[in-house]
């Protein structure tokens, strides 16, 4: 058995069993515990395809930052004392999204794709290597997507600053 | 013969005057002097047509314009001048003329003079228009204005309620006979291709049997509802509620004299259907003798001689009905004449009374009005058939003729002879005579009418009284036009075909002379029978109400039950009302509740309701809740991914 | 290898469950942890396929995502705390001003 198929196997599975632990843990923060160990399993999914780039971007950006933000807001908001599922979604929404996994499989599998069209062959990528590979084509074919999000970082940067404000309008009155 | 186009345009350009000058320059007298004038020209103009025809027994057929082409025939603007509509149109206008000067009196103070004038100008142009035109058409044109002008003078007095009503009833009654003569006029366009009398008749033995039946019985309906026969003669009554003038010149001489003319003009049709003559016979004795009965019971002096024109006009149809088309013209002529005069007496009398109607409440009016009297008497004795005034030699021939065709004819024209004399010397005695039971308000203000009015009713009784003697001249001078073999317009095979049909009259011999006639009347059984009826009909009258010696009231109450079928017109009128006013009515409201109401609201609310009710439902699906709607999301998506997967 | 449809499979196991997580939570918190999930099943897509093309551009997508989905969580989080100051509470069911 080839390295890459038991990867893909194992890390498979175990991103399944952790999405089902996000889905139904009552806990939210074993919900989140959940999704990390998702994230590290895509993530070791995308080095067993051979991008080794976003690979560990998936890890140093969601793993990482996303989720500190995930645990902070959490441990804001006192604990949630609710019931964790609502029961009469549960009874429709299990039955339509099995069926569509059916269909989404059906459709991966049967479904008639396009043939090559990109210049990296596997020969071209064994000698470049996947970052340069990435890199290149970041800089120079989508280099103004790329500048475009860094933008939208700042403004969210912003928003979030904006929204995350306590109100000031007390200050405000004593300054008048 | 140009001439002959003054008479039709010359009350028009009087109607034209007063209606629109009327108002404002021509105030009362100068609008009656207007219209009189104007229908004066129209009778100078005739008479001297008459004589013209008269003397050579020529026919003259004149085309103005063309009005309308329809395929190879045109209908054009024309005049037919031959003896038979000399004769008609010299009875209108001459007549007209002297109602008209009736009419200065009559309408003397009334606010709407100048309208008055202009709307009878209007009934004479269109009269005029349908006795002249030599095509079905322009008659048509004439019988329907005619019917315009009655309505419009019938409800001249528009702000009485019972006026208006009678209007639009007399309106309506006639359109039902108008719609029936517009089917014939288009069953014999599409036969004959053309609608001009003179093709027409020419091209009578081309048609079927069954056609010319069918288009003959058509416009013979006409004649029913224009005429007021039975069993359209409801409005004739109720028209009464228009001026004395109107009743005189439209219901009595003219328009409902119309329907007759027009059996006559187009005799070659009538005549070449066997079935059609029986119709016309039938229907007009029927009329003759129902209407007589009608008049018997009657207390408004106007009803009692409506009655009397319904009854006569049966007489001419019987006439026609016979066969005998020169008779039944004749006795037109001569009813023309003495019923306009009876109207217009009787108008003289309401005018003195200040419209008094009701004859129970009159009586001894022969001391303060003479004239009126005088003249009424004669018309009176002409209606009744005694000699020598003209009733006796315009009736008489008819009832005379029937006992040699068909004897059941006779006795309902016998028996509604006696009937005529009987009630019209009621009225006699009633008005007249007999005791005073006026109002003595009223009765001090009694007199005779102003010479105006009295010089025509002096004039009319004259014609009643001497109109008998020309029976002969009238004779042969219509014989150009309703004896086939002497009609110039005819060829030979329709001349052939209207003889046959008018063979019912072949042995019918009518002495043509006044005198052969009187005396052969009067030594015949069947003439002396006659007579004795109408003398005997006034006798009972003059026993009834005039001496008193039998009671009107116990004789009411010994026959009761025939007493109330006649106050009720036979319950005519009744049954038109609960079956076609009264049941048309409930029809349409069934109609109102059930079919728009419950239909159609039904339909309309309820699309407004089911749009609701799907709104109230497709709500629910708004929850608010984003898991609610991420869920139809979802299940939008499979939905649709299903779709495209498995169906395409 | 493992052929790319195994990896799409993969993927569309992995949208469904965070698609039904989104529906049955009712912690507004969890239901943005389900989205998460989402997002990162879509980046598994785009590899999957760029092994299939012989191209890159997919992982260059999936950069964008990932900065954009950080974006998202920070902007997502403090709407969360906003709502949370308003009404004191983060249950989904009382978020329904849009109710008819």
């Amino acid at each position: 058995m080839e390295l890459d198929v038991i990867a893909f196997w194992s890390f498979a599975t175990l991103a399944v069993i952790s999405a089902f632990g996000v889905v139904f843990f009552r806990n939210i923060i074993y919900s989140v515990l959940s999704l990390i160990s998702t994230l590290i399993m895509i993530s070791g999914l995308f080095f067993s395809m051979g991008a080794e780039l976003i690979g560990a971007l998936q890890i140093l950006i969601y793993a990482v930052a996303i989720v500190v933000f995930y645990v902070l807001v959490i441990s804001t908001v006192p604990e949630y004392k609710g019931q964790a599922i609502d029961p009469k979604y549960m009874l429709l929404s299990i039955p339509v999204g099995f069926l569509l996994f059916l269909e989404l499989a059906y459709v991966s599998i049967y479904g008639a794709w396009a043939s090559n069209t990109g210049i990296f062959t596997p020969e071209v990528l064994s000698e470049v290597g996947n970052v340069k590979a990435v890199s290149t084509i970041l800089f120079s074919k989508y280099l103004f997507p790329f500048e475009v999000a860094s933008l939208i970082l700042l403004v969210a940067m912003i928003g979030a600053i904006v929204l995350g404000r306590k109100e000031q309008a007390m200050d405000e009155e004593e300054v008048k | 013969m140009e001439y002959l186009w003054v008479i039709p345009f010359s009350p028009l350009i009087a109607f034209l005057i007063i209606g629109l000058f009327g108002y404002k320059l021509l105030k009362e007298p100068l609008s009656g002097i207007v219209a009189v004038i104007g229908v004066a020209i129209s009778a100078i103009a005739s008479v001297i047509g008459f004589i013209d025809v008269a003397t050579t027994g020529n026919y003259y057929d004149l085309k103005l314009f063309t009005w309308m082409p329809i395929g190879d025939y045109e209908i054009a603007v024309s005049i037919l001048w031959d003896p038979l509509s000399a004769l008609m149109t010299c009875v209108v206008t001459c007549v007209s003329t002297f109602i008209f000067i009736f009419a200065t009196g009559y309408m003397k103070d009334d606010p709407a003079y100048p309208r008055f004038f202009a709307y009878l100008s209007l009934f004479v142009f269109m009269m005029l228009m349908l006795t002249l035109g030599d095509n079905l058409v322009q008659l048509f044109f004439g019988w329907e204005g005619v019917g315009l002008a009655s309505y419009l003078l019938i409800g001249f007095w528009h702000y009485k309620r019972s006026a208006s009503v009678a209007a639009l009833e007399s309106f309506v009654v006639n359109r039902v006979g108008d719609w029936l003569f517009l089917l014939g006029v288009l069953l014999a366009f599409v036969t004959f291709g053309t609608l001009d009398y003179l093709d027409l008749f020419n091209k009578l033995p081309e048609a079927g049997y069954w056609t010319i039946t069918a288009i003959a019985l058509l416009l013979f309906g006409g004649a029913v509802g224009k005429s007021a026969q039975i069993p359209l003669h409801i409005w004739l009554p109720n028209a009464m509620e228009g001026p004395t003038p109107v009743s005189a010149l439209i219901h009595a001489a003219t328009m409902v004299a119309a329907g007759v003319y027009m059996v006559a003009r187009v005799m070659p049709v009538f005549a070449a259907s066997d079935l059609a003559l029986d119709t016309v016979l039938f229907v007009g004795t029927m009329s003759a003798f129902i209407a007589a009965t009608m008049g018997l019971v009657q207390n408004d002096i106007k009803r009692i001689i409506a009655y009397s024109t319904l009854s006569q006009l049966g007489y001419m149809f019987a006439a026609e009905g016979l066969g005998l088309f020169g008779e039944g013209m004749f006795h037109l002529a001569s009813h023309a004449v003495f019923k306009a005069l009876l109207f217009l007496a009787a108008g003289s009398v309401l005018i003195a009374l200040h419209h008094l109607l009701d004859v129970q409440k009159m009586g001894q009016i022969a001391k303060y009005m003479p004239i009126t009297a005088g003249t009424f008497l004669i018309g009176a004795l002409a209606l009744a058939g005694i000699p020598p005034f003209a009733g006796f030699f315009s009736k008489d021939p008819i009832i005379e003729a029937a006992y040699e065709i068909n004897w059941v004819v006779w006795a309902f024209l016998w028996m509604g002879a006696g009937l005529t004399a009987f009630y019209i010397f009621r009225l006699f005695f009633l008005a007249f005579l007999d005791g005073d039971r006026l109002d003595p308000h009223i009765r001090k203000h009694v007199h005779e009418s102003p010479p105006n009015m009295t010089v025509p009713l002096i004039v009319l009784a004259t014609g009643a009284a001497t109109l008998g003697f020309f029976k002969e001249f009238f004779a042969h001078f219509l014989r150009p036009s309703l004896d086939p073999l002497s009609m110039k317009f005819l060829n030979e095979d329709t001349k052939i075909l209207v003889e046959e049909g008018l063979s019912r009259a072949h042995h019918v011999h009518i002495a043509e002379s006044w005198w052969e006639f009187m005396v052969h009347s009067l030594t015949s059984p069947l003439g002396l029978l006659a007579l004795a009826t109408a003398l005997g009909g006034i006798f009972v009258a003059y026993i009834m109400y005039q001496v008193r010696w039998i009671d009107p009231a116990w004789l009411v109450k010994m026959f009761k039950p025939i007493y109330l079928l006649l106050w009720n017109r036979w319950y005519f009128d009744f049954f038109y009302y609960a079956i076609f006013a009264y049941g048309y009515y409930k029809f349409s409201k069934l109609l109102w509740k059930g079919g728009d109401k419950i239909v159609i609201d039904g339909v309309v609310h309820g699309s407004g309701k089911v749009s609701m009710f799907t709104g109230d439902i497709l709500k629910l699906t708004q929850t608010g809740r984003i898991s609610a709607y991420v869920l139809q999301m979802a299940i939008g998506m499979l939905v649709f991914l299903s779709l495209f997967l498995f169906l395409t | 290898m493992v052929p790319y449809e195994f990896y799409v499979a993969l993927s569309g196991l992995l949208l469904v469950l965070g698609l039904i997580g989104v529906i049955i939570r009712k912690n507004i918190i969890a239901m943005l942890i389900s989205t998460e999930l989402m997002l990162n099943s879509v980046n598994l897509a785009f590899v999957a396929f760029d092994m299939k093309l012989q191209d890159v551009s997919g992982q260059v997508f999936v950069f964008f995502i990932l900065t954009i989905a950080a974006a998202e969580a920070a902007v997502g989080l403090g709407l969360i705390m906003a709502i949370y100051r308003l009404k004191k509470d983060v249950d989904v069911e009382k978020l329904t001003e849009l109710k008819y």
